[in-house]
């Protein structure tokens, strides 16, 4: 008996809203995460804000939890009416400006699911990493630099994505 | 993260998952058939 094409059985189904425009590519979006050596070398990455100890797993989508406000609202995130859902950036320039100089390590993701579009970028309900970057750090001494760029490219190594290096726009000074 | 800006829309993403196959493990599938034995000089 014919087995059916695997491709096929993974299209999208009809999403539960007909209004709400449905894509088959990955959102792309930039970040900054936190970041820990292990024990055994690998570095992994932490949400910046949320101060947990919760590391974004290899090879995974991310899926942002319900988000129960402090009011009782309960809802699947990312809400419309709320802040929640996994950020992300749109604008390399705005992710440079945000945490260029800071050592968090800086890199790709791809976004799905439930998506709500930003002026500057977006919320979504799943992310997964996708590459992660290093660009011109010469602000930094010679050591740290160096650092952060082991740093940059153990995590490359830990989650297995392309390690991207950042072309940085010429300055304007008029 | 912050700063993301105001909001515009709503959209949803599913993207499409290529099956991955490795050369260690073959999609039974898609696999080579069998080759067919050489026919005998006699069967021509």
């Amino acid at each position: 008996m014919r087995r059916p094409n695997p491709l096929l059985l993974s299209l999208p189904q009809r999403t539960e809203r007909p209004d709400v425009p449905l894509y088959i590519e990955p959102v792309r979006g930039l970040r900054a995460w936190r970041h820990a050596r292990q024990d055994d070398g690998r570095i992994l990455l932490y949400p910046l804000v949320m101060h947990s100890e919760s590391p974004w797993p290899v090879g995974e989508w991310v899926t942002a939890q319900r988000h129960v406000s402090g009011f009782g609202d309960d809802h699947a995130a990312p809400g419309r009416l709320c802040n929640c859902g996994i950020h992300a950036l749109a604008s390399k320039d705005a992710l440079l400006r945000q945490y260029g100089f800071t050592i968090h390590v800086l890199g790709e993701v791809e976004l799905a699911g439930r998506v709500i579009v930003h002026s500057g970028g977006w919320r979504a309900e799943r992310a997964r990493i996708s590459a992660v970057f290093i660009w011109d750090r010469s602000i930094l001494d010679e050591h740290r630099r160096a650092q952060v760029i082991r740093d940059a490219e153990a995590t490359a190594s830990t989650y297995r994505v392309p390690l991207v290096h950042l072309g940085i726009p010429a300055r304007r000074d008029s | 993260m912050t700063h993301i800006g105001p909001e515009i829309e709503e959209i949803r993403v599913e993207p499409i998952e290529l099956p991955t196959v490795t050369e260690d493990e073959p999609d039974p599938e898609y696999a080579t058939p069998e080759p067919t034995p050489a026919l005998a000089p006699a069967a021509y």
